[in-house]
C-alpha cells in the first residue's frame, strides 16, 4: 500500500469520525437544551422542598429505602390526596390491568373461579366448557404454584387471579393439590379469551310475563348482552320487567347511555359539565327494545355512578318506578389516563346531572317506593325489594 | 499537490461536520419534542365507577405512642442540593400532575400543599409511622407552645395504615369522659382531615390549652362517623404509684418516663426499702416510654455503675453505648419487672437491660417492640422532618424494634380476669418472689 493511499485512508477516517461526533454532539446539545428547560421549570414550582426532605431521608433513615418507581408512586398518591377527592386515584399497573379486563368484559385466562377457602388456601372452580375444565381441573383443587411463583399463605385470591391471567395463547402452568391424591400434580393450560358477563336474565317464576334482568357492571359488552337479554325475554312473552341495579358500582359512561337507550326513546339521559363549565347533553338513541312496557328498577346504597345515571334518567322521565333504598350518590365522571410505566390515574373531569338537573353528588337518588332489606331477610334468602317490585307490576300499586 | 488535496479534503470535512452537527442538533431537538409532544395521553375511557368500600376492619391492639421524642439532640445537617435528577422514574410524578392540571374538575390545591402531600406520600413508602413530616404551621405551634404538650384530651394514640387510632384513654380525663374508646379512629380534628398526616401533626392539632374545645370526627367499627366535642384539660398523670404489700413484697408502678421519672421512682422506692421487703415488683405494663436518659437512670437504680444499658446503632453502623452512671439505690433486692404489649420504647430499654444483666425476671406478655430513634430536622421553609435514624439494642445485642422482648415467665391476662378484678401477672410475680420459682 502506498503512502498516499494510507494518508487518504487516514483523512477519510478522521473526516468520518469528525462528522459522526458532530452529529452526536448536535443530538446531545439539542436534547439537553430542552431537557434542562423542563428541569428548571420543575425547580421553579417550589417543589425543591420535596428533594430537601427526601435527601435527609436517604442519608439518615435507618431501614430500607424504596426504589425510585415506588418513591414516585408514593409521591403521586400523596399529591392526589391533597385534592380531597376520593375518586381521583392512582392505580398501579396490576390493578389497572384488572380494571381494564373488568370494563372490557373479557380477558386472557383459564376459565375458573378462584376463591379463598376458609383455611386460607386458594381453590379453583372451573367454568363449564372452558379451558380449565377441559384440562381436567376439578372443583376444590388447591393451587400451590402458578408458573414459578409459589402461593404463600398471605396471598389473596386477587393476587392469584393476576398470576393466572395473561395473554391469550400463552401457557399457564399450575401446580395443584387434589384431595385423595398423595402427590401434587402439574397442569398446563393455554390461556384463552374468557368473557365475563355483565348481564344475567330470566323470566320470573312467581308471575307470568314478568322478566328479570340484573346488570352487575357497565362494561364494553353490556349493551350487546342487554339487547340479547331483552330479545330472548320478549321472545318468551315478557311484557313487564324488573331491572336490578343493586350493588352495581358503575362502569363506562357510554354503556350507561346505551342501557338507558333501551328503555327511553330519544330525549336527554344526562347533562355533563366539564372544566370551564362546558356542558354536554347525552341523549338516548332511538330504537330501544323496551320503551313502553311497565318497568321497575331495584336500587340500594351500592347503586352508584353509571347506575345512578340510568336510574336518574328513568326516574326523571317518568319511565320507571324506582324501588329499594337510597343510592350511593356519586355524580362525578372520571377520565382514565394510562401513564408511561403501565400505571394509571383516574381524574375527576366532570360532574353530571339528571335530565331535570338534579345534583347527585353526596345526595343519591331516593326511590319512589322505599323498601329496606334486613340481614335477617338475607340469611333466610328473602328479597322483600324484589317481592315489592313484582307486586307493583302485577297489581299496579 | 498532495497538500492542496489535503486542504480541500479538510475544508470539505469541516463543512460536512458543521452541517451534520446542525442536522444532529435538529434531530436531537425534534426527537425530544416529539417524545414530549407525543406523550400527552388521550383518555382511553371515560369511567363512571365507584367501589363502595366495606367498613374498615380494625387490626389488633398495638399500643404505642411516644409522648415525647426520645433523647437525641438534633444535629445540624448541611442543606443538601435542592433538586434531584438521581431519580429518573420520578418523571412519572410530573406526567401525572400535568394531567391533573389539565383535566381535573374542581379547585386545585396550591403548590405548597401539593408538595407537602407528595412528601407525606413518599414518607409513607418507608412503612415507618415514626418518620413523619410536620408542616410549618404545625411545627411553629410545637416550637412555641411548651406547656401545650401537657394539655390535651388524655389519650394515647398510634398510627395504623395512615389513620390515627386511640390506644388508650386515661381514667377520668376528658377523652374518657367524652366516651372515646380504644380502637376509635380519629378522622378529623375540628374540620381538618388528618388521614395521611404524620402522628406528630395529628397530636399537635388535638392538643391545646386547657379550657379550649376540640371537635373530633370519630369512626367506630359498625357505626356511622360521628362528632365529639371535648374540652381540653391539663392532664396530670400520676407518674409513680407504690405500695408495701402485706405479704412483704414492695410494689411500684411507673406510668411513663417523664422528665423526672427516675427521681420520682427513687423517692418511691427508698421508703419501701427501709421496710426490708422480701422482693420488689416494678410494673411497666402499659408504659409507652418517654425520655431515653430517664430510662438509663431508671436502669441505674438497679444496676451497678458503668453497666451497659443499651446500644444505639445508626444507619452507617456507628454505635453509641449508654451506661449507668450512679451508685444504685437497689442493687440486690430480688426484682420482677411486669411487662405487656403496652410496654414500649423506654420501658423496653429498662426491661431489656435488667433481663440481659440477669438483674430481674420479666413476667407478663411480650413487649411492644418500639426501639427506634428519631431526629428532628428543620426544613428551609420552617417545616420539620422527623426521621428514624437509629435503633436500640439491648446489652446482649438483641434488637428491640419490631421484635419486642419475650418475658421469662409468660402469663396472659384474659377478659374474664379483668372483669373479675384479678391480676394473674401480679399474682405470679408475688409467687415468684416468695418462692424463688
Amino acid at each position: 500500500m502506498s503512502k498516499r493511499t494510507i494518508r487518504l485512508f487516514l483523512v477519510a477516517l478522521l473526516v468520518t469520525t469528525a462528522i459522526l461526533s458532530a452529529y452526536a454532539a448536535g443530538i446531545g446539545t439539542g436534547w439537553l437544551l430542552l431537557h434542562n428547560k423542563t428541569a428548571s421549570a420543575e425547580e421553579a414550582t417550589g417543589f425543591s422542598l420535596f428533594w430537601e426532605a427526601w435527601h435527609l431521608v436517604e442519608r439518615n433513615f435507618y431501614g430500607d429505602l424504596p426504589d425510585s418507581q415506588h418513591l414516585a408512586w408514593g409521591a403521586i398518591r400523596g399529591a392526589l390526596a391533597t385534592l380531597n377527592d376520593p375518586h381521583t386515584t392512582f392505580l398501579e399497573p396490576q390493578p389497572r390491568q384488572r380494571e381494564k379486563e373488568d370494563l372490557s368484559g373479557r380477558f386472557g385466562g383459564i376459565g375458573a373461579y378462584v376463591t379463598q377457602a376458609e383455611d386460607g388456601s386458594i381453590v379453583l372452580d372451573p367454568m363449564p366448557g372452558q379451558p380449565a375444565e377441559q384440562a381436567g381441573i376439578q372443583k376444590g383443587d388447591v393451587v400451590l404454584k402458578v408458573d414459578d411463583t409459589e402461593i404463600t399463605p398471605g396471598m389473596t385470591a386477587d393476587q392469584v387471579v393476576a398470576l393466572v391471567r395473561g395473554q391469550v395463547g400463552t401457557v399457564a402452568r399450575l401446580t395443584l393439590r387434589r384431595q385423595g391424591l398423595a402427590e401434587p400434580f402439574v397442569v398446563e393450560i393455554v390461556r384463552q379469551e374468557i368473557l365475563s358477563p355483565s348481564v344475567e336474565w330470566r323470566m320470573l317464576e312467581e308471575t307470568a310475563e314478568t322478566g328479570y334482568i340484573r346488570i352487575t357492571i357497565f362494561s364494553d359488552r353490556t349493551d350487546r348482552e342487554l339487547k340479547q337479554a331483552l330479545g330472548e325475554l320478549t321472545g318468551q312473552g315478557m311484557t313487564h320487567l324488573v331491572l336490578d341495579l343493586r350493588g352495581n358500582g358503575g362502569g363506562l359512561l357510554d354503556a350507561a347511555v346505551d342501557v338507558a337507550s333501551e328503555f327511553l326513546d330519544s330525549g336527554p339521559v344526562l347533562h355533563q359539565v366539564e372544566k370551564g363549565e362546558k356542558e354536554t347533553t347525552f341523549t338516548a338513541r332511538s330504537g330501544g327494545r323496551f320503551t313502553t312496557g311497565p318497568l321497575v328498577v331495584l336500587v340500594d346504597g351500592g347503586t352508584a355512578s353509571a347506575s345512578e345515571i340510568v336510574v336518574g334518567a328513568l326516574q326523571d322521565r317518568g319511565r320507571a318506578i324506582i324501588v329499594g333504598q337510597k343510592t350511593y350518590g356519586k355524580g362525578s365522571v372520571q377520565s382514565v389516563f394510562d401513564l408511561s410505566d403501565g400505571s394509571s390515574v383516574h381524574i375527576t373531569s366532570a360532574q353530571w346531572f339528571t335530565p331535570n338537573r338534579r345534583q347527585i353528588s353526596g345526595q343519591g337518588l331516593t326511590p319512589d317506593v322505599e323498601v329496606a332489606i334486613s340481614d335477617e331477610d338475607r340469611s333466610q334468602g328473602r328479597d322483600p325489594q324484589l317481592e315489592r317490585a313484582i307486586e307493583l307490576l302485577t297489581t299496579g300499586q | 499537490m498532495s497538500n492542496s488535496v489535503g486542504c480541500k479534503i479538510a475544508l470539505t470535512a469541516v463543512i460536512v461536520a458543521v452541517v451534520m452537527g446542525g442536522l444532529g442538533f435538529i434531530t436531537g431537538f425534534l426527537t425530544h419534542t416529539v417524545l414530549v409532544a407525543g406523550q400527552p395521553p388521550t383518555p382511553q375511557t371515560i369511567v363512571v365507577q365507584v367501589t363502595v368500600t366495606p367498613a374498615p376492619t380494625l387490626p389488633g391492639l398495638e399500643p404505642t405512642e411516644p409522648p415525647e421524642l426520645p433523647q437525641p439532640t438534633p444535629e445540624p445537617t448541611p442543606t443538601p442540593p435542592p433538586t434531584d435528577h438521581a431519580h429518573p422514574a420520578f418523571d412519572l410524578f410530573w406526567e401525572t400532575w400535568d394531567l391533573i392540571q389539565e383535566e381535573y374538575y374542581g379547585d386545585l390545591p396550591n403548590e405548597e400543599e401539593v408538595t407537602y402531600g407528595a412528601i407525606r406520600g413518599a414518607l409513607n413508602t418507608l412503612g415507618d409511622p415514626f418518620t413523619g413530616f410536620i408542616e410549618p404551621r404545625v411545627a411553629a405551634i410545637n416550637r412555641e407552645d411548651d406547656s401545650g404538650s401537657f394539655e390535651g384530651i388524655g389519650a394515647y394514640v398510634t398510627m395504623r395504615e395512615g389513620r390515627l387510632v386511640i390506644v388508650n384513654t386515661f381514667q377520668d380525663q376528658p377523652a374518657e369522659k367524652a366516651g372515646l374508646r380504644r380502637n376509635d379512629i380519629v378522622l378529623k380534628v375540628d374540620d381538618t382531615p388528618i388521614e395521611n398526616m404524620s402522628i406528630y401533626e395529628a397530636i399537635t392539632l388535638i392538643r391545646g390549652p386547657a379550657g379550649t374545645q376540640v371537635r373530633l370526627t370519630i369512626l367506630r367499627e359498625g357505626e356511622e362517623p360521628f362528632e365529639v366535642t371535648i374540652t381540653r384539660a391539663r392532664i396530670d398523670i400520676p407518674v409513680v404509684e407504690s405500695e408495701m404489700r402485706e405479704d412483704g413484697i414492695a410494689y411500684v408502678s411507673l406510668f411513663e418516663f417523664s422528665s423526672d421519672a427516675s427521681v420520682k421512682l427513687g423517692d418511691a422506692i427508698q421508703p419501701l426499702l427501709a421496710q426490708k421487703p422480701r422482693g420488689l415488683i416494678l410494673d411497666l405494663r402499659g408504659n409507652p416510654g418517654g425520655w431515653l436518659n430517664e430510662a438509663v437512670s431508671t436502669a441505674g437504680l438497679f444496676l451497678p455503675r458503668n453497666e451497659l444499658v443499651l446500644i444505639e446503632r445508626f444507619k452507617d453502623g456507628t454505635e453509641r453505648p449508654y451506661h449507668t452512671d450512679k451508685k444504685p439505690l437497689a442493687p440486690d433486692i430480688p426484682l420482677v419487672v411486669l411487662v405487656d404489649g403496652g410496654s414500649a420504647s423506654a420501658s423496653e430499654i429498662v426491661a431489656g437491660a435488667l433481663q440481659d444483666h440477669g438483674r430481674a425476671v420479666l413476667i407478663g406478655e411480650k413487649t411492644f417492640g418500639k426501639g427506634s430513634v428519631q431526629l428532628a430536622h428543620e426544613l428551609s421553609n420552617g417545616a420539620e422532618l422527623r426521621v428514624t435514624v437509629a435503633r436500640w439494642f439491648t446489652p446482649n445485642d438483641r434488637a428491640i424494634h419490631g421484635q419486642g422482648l419475650e418475658p421469662d415467665i409468660l402469663v396472659e391476662i384474659g377478659q374474664e380476669d379483668v372483669e373479675a378484678g384479678r391480676d394473674p401477672q401480679l399474682e405470679r410475680a408475688v409467687e415468684y418472689l416468695l418462692t424463688g420459682r
